[in-house]
């Protein structure tokens, strides 16, 4: 009747859009942020609820990619200062599962499950920004501005999250070439 | 670039340059710079090299679905919920109609609402459409709204009978009320019956004083015309409260005369045709063979147009096509 009524009926058929667009992507952070499943679908239905909520007042020409990773961020900032146990879930939880480590070429593959789980356990083992911030530039893409928006910092803050992160990465995948070449496990065709 | 606070390294060179080298977010002159630096320092080579590898792994990190199915259903579940619960919206909007301000309430179904608004009442019913409805107020008479109200405006001015606004019952109390409020709506446009009338219509003829509080709280006044039924005796009784004058205001508007009488204004019994709806022939008053009829099968009509209008014809007893009854005109409104 009224175009407003009009809207409010539309609403849960174009939030039902973005929700299938955005579900494998906003799915996929989180559980690389959280480092397990249940703790995954459990923030993932939190932040897809919160968005539902705040969806119409949301701008017309709003990014929804950028401002679902802000709700998931924000959702996932209060999941590790809440819990503090994201260091303990990384190492303890086995749901990376090895079929999804699919070789693609030598140097760009893990060398096994192991040092697949070894890797996650050093992004597990991040503080909440570094985190974050590494996860949505290296796995997702999103550019610097986008991150130091999620993380309501600035942009050069952002890129030295990311920075950070990486220096503590690079000593984990010392530590991780030279065990596997003392364990003789070093890949044969490298 | 991080301006402050570059990590500086053993050789003198920023450790953050190399970074951005091997993510490849170098501007041309600090490539430059990097390369140069490169072919002096081994150190910074395999710096870079290991840079490059970390990136590498990252991409190609597994990026598990697992457990994505089973989420997706649970949020369908909790959204459906939340949408279920979801008061629907009721937007009120304020009219002044010739016959005072009304305030008109629709739904994304249809009309849900219409009430006197007196000023000093923000609404006779706030607390319960709050209970309902999420509420809000119109800006403005655009749009659905002023299609109904001309419509309404064409009623009340005596030049349109059917007022077709699609409703919404989500106010009526119950089903006996939806019962009773359509058996009103089945009396015709100039037309009335009383009722104890209507309580035959729905085949509960004893329950006259439910039949006149269903009519009394209906959320429709005007669209479901509860002011074409009046007291056995002809007196138009309550309406709206104690509205009475607008009943008659409104039956003028139907060309239905009126008088005053004891409790306020009755119908003139003897200027109204009596219809006998299962004989669907109308009579004059004082006719002898609509004598005696069910009062459910009775109703009166205002004049002849109108009886004809709904196919009846002229009882061949009292011919009142021969000696039709003369009455003043009924005062329109305004």
């Amino acid at each position: 009747m009224a175009p407003v009524t009009e809207q409010s009926r539309n609403l849960a058929s174009a939030f039902g859009e973005i929700l299938d667009l955005h579900q494998h992507t906003v799915y996929r952070y989180l559980i690389r942020c959280t480092g397990n499943s249940d703790d995954a679908q459990e923030l993932f239905q939190e932040t897809f609820l919160r968005a539902y909520r705040a969806y119409g007042d949301l701008p017309t020409d709003a990014n929804h990619r950028a401002w679902l990773f802000r709700i998931a961020t924000n959702l996932v900032k209060n999941y590790i200062r809440g819990r503090q146990r994201y260091r303990k879930v990384f190492v303890a939880d086995g749901s990376i599962p090895s079929s999804k480590v699919h070789p693609t070429t030598p140097e760009q593959t893990f060398h096994s499950q192991e040092t697949a789980q070894l890797f996650l356990n050093a992004i597990g083992a991040l503080p909440f920004r570094q985190r974050t911030a590494l996860i949505q530039r290296q796995l997702e893409g999103l550019a610097y501005r986008e991150i130091a928006e999620n993380l309501d910092c600035s942009e050069d803050s952002a890129r030295a999250h990311v920075y950070q992160a990486l220096k503590k990465l690079r000593a984990c995948w010392q530590q991780i070439v030279t065990g596997e070449e003392r364990r003789g496990h070093a890949n044969p065709k490298a | 670039m991080p301006t402050q606070k570059r990590n500086v390294l053993a050789c003198g060179f920023a450790e953050d340059d190399i970074i951005a080298e091997a993510l490849g977010e170098n501007s041309p002159p600090i490539r430059q710079k990097v390369q140069r630096h490169l072919t002096t320092c081994p150190d910074c080579a395999q710096r870079l090299e290991q840079y490059k590898q970390v990136h590498l792994q990252l991409r190609s990190l597994p990026a598990p679905e697992t457990g994505l199915a089973a989420a997706r259903r649970a949020l369908d579940r909790q959204l459906t919920h939340l949408t279920a619960d979801a008061r629907p919206r009721l937007v009120l909007s304020i009219w002044d109609s010739p016959i005072g301000p009304l305030r008109i309430g629709t739904t994304d179904k249809g009309v849900a609402l219409v009430e006197f608004a007196s000023p000093d009442d923000p609404s006779n019913s706030a607390k319960r459409l709050e209970e309902k409805f999420t509420v809000e107020h119109a800006q403005g008479h655009g749009g659905a709204i002023a299609a109904l109200t001309r419509k309404l405006e064409a009623y009340l001015s005596g030049s349109r009978q059917a007022l077709d606004w699609v409703m919404d019952d989500a106010l009526m109390r119950s089903d006996f009320q939806r019962q009773v409020l359509r058996a009103a709506s089945e009396i015709p446009y100039g037309s009335l019956t009383t009722y104890g009338g209507l309580a035959e219509r729905i085949g509960r003829p004893t329950a006259v004083r439910a039949v006149a509080q269903a009519l009394r709280y209906n959320p429709l006044p005007i669209r479901i015309p509860c002011h074409r039924i009046v007291g056995s005796n002809g007196s138009l009784t309550g309406y709206a409260g104690n509205k009475i004058t607008l009943k008659r205001d409104i039956l003028s508007v139907e060309g239905i005369p009126t008088v005053p009488s004891r409790s306020g204004f009755a119908i003139a019994q003897d200027q109204l045709y009596v219809g006998r709806q299962t004989e669907q022939i109308f009579c004059r008053p004082s006719c002898e063979a609509s004598e005696g009829d069910r009062a459910g099968n009775r109703i009166f009509i205002a004049s002849r147009t109108r009886a004809e209008a709904i196919g009846y014809v002229p009882c061949g007893v009292c011919r009142p096509d021969l000696r039709p009854i003369h009455h003043a005109p009924v005062p329109r409104l305004g």
